[in-house]
């Protein structure tokens, strides 16, 4: 299937990647099908990207951010993705990544299900947690990045 | 949009399954006790707004953003390595 974007151009996908979200995420509930799109150049970022409109948001994996994430989900919502092993659950976090990049956020109050064996999704809001809708992790990123950002000083060459 | 007016302790049913009662009044604020099947979303309509918010301010983000992070931290780096000489 080819999806045409402004983000990453013209991509060929196989249907079965396609991820169904049945209600939409907040913000884009008539928008029922989704993506994921690696890109080594925006690591620890992926993209989760709409088949039928031209958006794509960045997303990260809450555990890099927060290594004892542990959002407490009811097993209502797992029924409804069919989740039958814990290893085909993918938990996103969309992230916001404004032109000032130090003021970026995750947001880990309401994460991003997706079983991936199944290939169906859902955007679980989460009351009454401490985890943040605008998590700061610039710190975090850049500390994830280290291998790749070049110091001043160093030899290195484009 | 109905409008219904409730005292202390009185409740409203929503359906048959959801039921709100107004556990306790003070001044400005007041405790909303909810009923519900354990499957029913319920958050403050705020939280909503906000997470509607945030998905579509990510819709916006510059690809440009990684060399953002690669300058900024060169940047900070630099700065931080010149206040250890002083």
């Amino acid at each position: 299937m080819l999806i045409k974007t402004s983000t990453f151009g013209n991509l060929t996908i196989n249907e079965d990647k396609i991820i169904i979200f049945k209600d939409g995420i907040p913000g884009f509930e008539d928008l029922k099908r989704f993506f994921i799109v690696i890109l080594d150049q925006t690591k620890p970022f992926h993209w989760l990207q709409a088949v039928d409109e031209d958006i794509a948001l960045p997303v990260i994996s809450p555990f890099e951010i927060n290594k004892g994430y542990s959002p407490v989900v009811d097993d209502a919502i797992f029924e409804e993705l069919k989740l039958e092993r814990e290893e085909d659950l993918l938990v996103l976090a969309v992230s916001v990544i404004p032109p000032d990049v130090t003021r970026m956020t995750a947001n880990l109050a309401a994460p991003i299900l997706i079983n991936i064996a199944a290939n169906l999704g859902k955007q679980v809001l989460i009351e009454g947690s401490d985890y943040q809708i605008r998590q700061p992790i610039f710190e975090t990123v850049c500390g994830l990045m280290q291998g790749g950002v070049k110091h001043a000083g160093s030899d290195s060459t484009q | 949009m109905l409008v219904l007016t409730r005292r202390n302790k009185e409740a409203i049913m929503l359906g048959d399954d959801i039921k709100i009662t107004i556990l306790e009044i003070d001044n400005d604020r007041i405790k909303i006790g909810i009923e519900a099947p354990h499957a029913t979303k319920i958050m403050r309509a705020e939280l909503l707004t906000e997470i509607k918010n945030v998905n579509r301010e990510a819709t916006q983000t510059n690809l440009g953003f990684m060399q953002a992070i690669n300058d900024t931290d060169t940047n900070q780096n630099i700065s931080n390595n010149n206040e250890k000489k002083d």
